[in-house]
């Protein structure tokens, strides 16, 4: 392939003659489609087979769940898929379900609203300053190592049986996790690319924006997609403990009825909340991992 | 007429967990306007750390060094460096790196956009603008960041093995593009390289260091006229005497030791 260089810098035209030799200039092509094709369907058929399976798993617990209630063990402790399923749409339909849902809902983004931006902050100034990070990093791992499950009795006494006891309890289970991996993140940027920043003169300001940043994206996700768990964890146990409203008190309150229809509903709606949550965030994850060869999961 | 670089005495000495490593210990060096400086010699002798002195990345300990007169404290204006890898934002497309230096500077984003398709013309990359560097081979991956530190518009190189990983088809050919271009640019280069034919090809100039910690042993002008033809220029006598001599520099100190 001849090519020639054409300058035109702010110094002047320029054109330059060909040079021998060459292979990395080569231009964009689509040969090979037909593979890719191909590829494709089969990545599709094994997708299928997987779904299908997946399904028949579901089917066949459920089904053996549903016949072993009420015949080998009594139906008082074990409920029954079409009990819990009736009790679901009664939940639903009576409203009854909606105060529940949404408190828990409430708190665990109250949580993640606060605990997320802190764990950030956090994680950005320990990960930049060998200071603050040498005068606070031990302490701050002795509480990540804590069960801090073990805290939420401690938030009641001090904060009530409201609300704002149950996002304290979140935003302690989410901050440590999102501040450990933007920890780890900012220690992990390329050096290089601070240097490239600085050569070029940028601002510290717009060598967060610019490189902190982005560079953070793929541990920021992994970590977001954690703390949906972790969340929903903390809330569900601080109302377990003691509250007024929330899946985790509809549980408790089933249970202290001894209706275990109710507490398996319970944990049904959980369940989906945590699947809901987990896939919106599976999907921003593959978007902006597309752009994020460097950490991958 | 002052020079555009002057290191004068440079030492350096990093801090590291058990104290002090001496990477630069009484270096010297100067740069003329629109000179071609091409520096070689031993790994770890300290080659990237006199360029990044130079480029304001990091601090002397002692002796001088200098841009158009002024102490270096801090990276200057007008001066572009090309890292030993590329340094691309992996993130970020052909055109969006290329944008970075430009985005520093400010101003309007059109601009900014014709700027850079003129830059992505520069370098060969034609149809490769929304690649990100992952798509891409090492040789283009260098093209972009040679075009971005372009953007920048220097008027002072500082150029670190930019070339080093490639094959060396690809290097030579690169290095020959890059020369037609500096050609016509007239900036001053400092151009670190192990390939001794690299540096004769390119500089004006060669400087030797010694091994570390670094100083610089000797230094050659090449007394090829310009604008030079590379395919020719390596079966001259006179490329073959000077890379002879240059190897025995490089060589000689660690036959002492
Ligand atoms: N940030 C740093 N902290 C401590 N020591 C360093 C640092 N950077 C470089 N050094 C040390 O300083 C010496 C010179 O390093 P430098 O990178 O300048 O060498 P170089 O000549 O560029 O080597 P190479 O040819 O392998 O790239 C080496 O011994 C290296 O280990
Ligand atoms: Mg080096």
């Amino acid at each position: 392939m001849t090519e020639s260089l054409s300058l035109r810098t702010a110094r002047g035209a320029h054109r330059a003659g060909p040079v021998p030799g060459d292979d990395d200039t080569r231009q964009p092509s689509d040969a090979g489609s037909a593979l890719l094709e191909q590829d494709q369907r089969e990545a599709n058929r094994f997708r299928r087979t997987v779904l299908v399976g997946r399904i028949a798993v579901a089917v066949v617990v459920l089904g053996a769940w549903q016949l072993a209630s009420g015949r080998l063990v009594s139906e008082f402790f074990v409920s029954s898929p079409s009990e819990i399923v009736g009790r679901l749409v009664q939940l639903v339909g009576t409203g009854q379900l909606w105060p529940h849902l949404t408190q828990t809902l409430i708190e665990v983004g109250a949580g993640l609203l606060i605990g997320v931006p802190l764990g950030v902050a956090l994680g950005v100034a320990l990960g930049m300053s060998a200071l603050l990070s040498g005068w606070l990093l031990p302490y701050v791992m002795a509480l990540y190592s804590l069960p801090r499950v073990a805290l939420a009795p401690l938030f009641i006494v001090w904060f009530g049986i409201g609300l704002l006891s149950k996002i304290t309890m979140v935003v302690t289970m989410v901050l440590f996790v999102i501040f450990y991996n933007v920890y780890q993140g900012v220690r992990n940027i390329d050096q290089d690319l601070f240097d490239v920043a600085r050569s070029f003169r940028a601002n510290r300001w717009q060598t967060v924006r610019w490189i902190m940043l982005p560079s953070l994206v793929p541990w920021l996700v992994t970590a977001l997609r954690l703390s949906i768990g972790i969340a929903l964890i903390g809330a569900v146990i601080a109302e377990l403990i003691a509250a007024s409203s929330g899946l985790g008190y509809y549980i408790k309150l089933s249970s202290n009825l001894l209706d275990v229809t109710g507490v398996f509903a319970g944990l049904a709606v959980i369940t989906a909340v945590a699947i809901v949550l987990d896939q919106a965030l599976g999907y921003v994850e593959r978007r902006v991992m597309r752009h994020h060869p460097e950490k991958q999961h | 007429m002052t020079p555009k670089v002057a290191v004068r005495d440079l030492r350096v000495a990093y801090r590291t967990r058990t104290g002090r490593h001496l990477a630069l210990d009484g270096a010297d060096l100067s740069i003329g306007h629109g000179e071609f400086v091409a520096l070689v010699g031993p790994s770890g002798c300290g080659k990237s750390t006199l360029l990044k002195v130079v480029a304001g990345l990091v601090e002397r300990s002692g002796g001088d060094a200098l841009i158009d007169g002024k102490p270096i404290d801090g990276p200057s204006a007008g001066v572009g460096m090309l890292f030993q890898n590329d340094a691309l934002l992996p993130w970020r497309t052909v055109h969006e790196n290329i944008r970075l230096p430009l985005q520093v500077a400010g101003g309007n984003r059109a601009e900014q956009d014709v700027r850079i398709r003129d830059l992505i013309t520069t370098v060969g990359l034609d149809g490769f603008a929304d690649y990100l560097p992952r798509q891409l081979s090492g040789g283009m991956r260098k093209r972009v960041a040679l075009a971005r530190t372009l953007a920048a518009d220097p008027d002072l190189f500082l150029m670190d093995e930019p070339f080093g990983p490639l094959d060396a088809l690809t290097r030579r050919r690169i290095g020959a593009e890059f020369l037609s271009l500096w050609e016509t640019l007239g900036t001053s280069v400092l151009f670190v390289t192990h390939d001794v034919d690299e540096a004769i090809t390119l500089a004006d100039r060669v400087v030797v260091m010694s091994p570390a910690p670094g100083r610089v042993l000797t230094e050659f002008p090449v007394p090829l006229h310009r604008p030079r033809d590379v395919r020719e220029l390596r079966f001259t006598p006179s490329f073959r005497d000077l890379h002879d001599a240059i190897s025995d520099a490089l060589v000689a100190p660690s036959e002492i030791a």
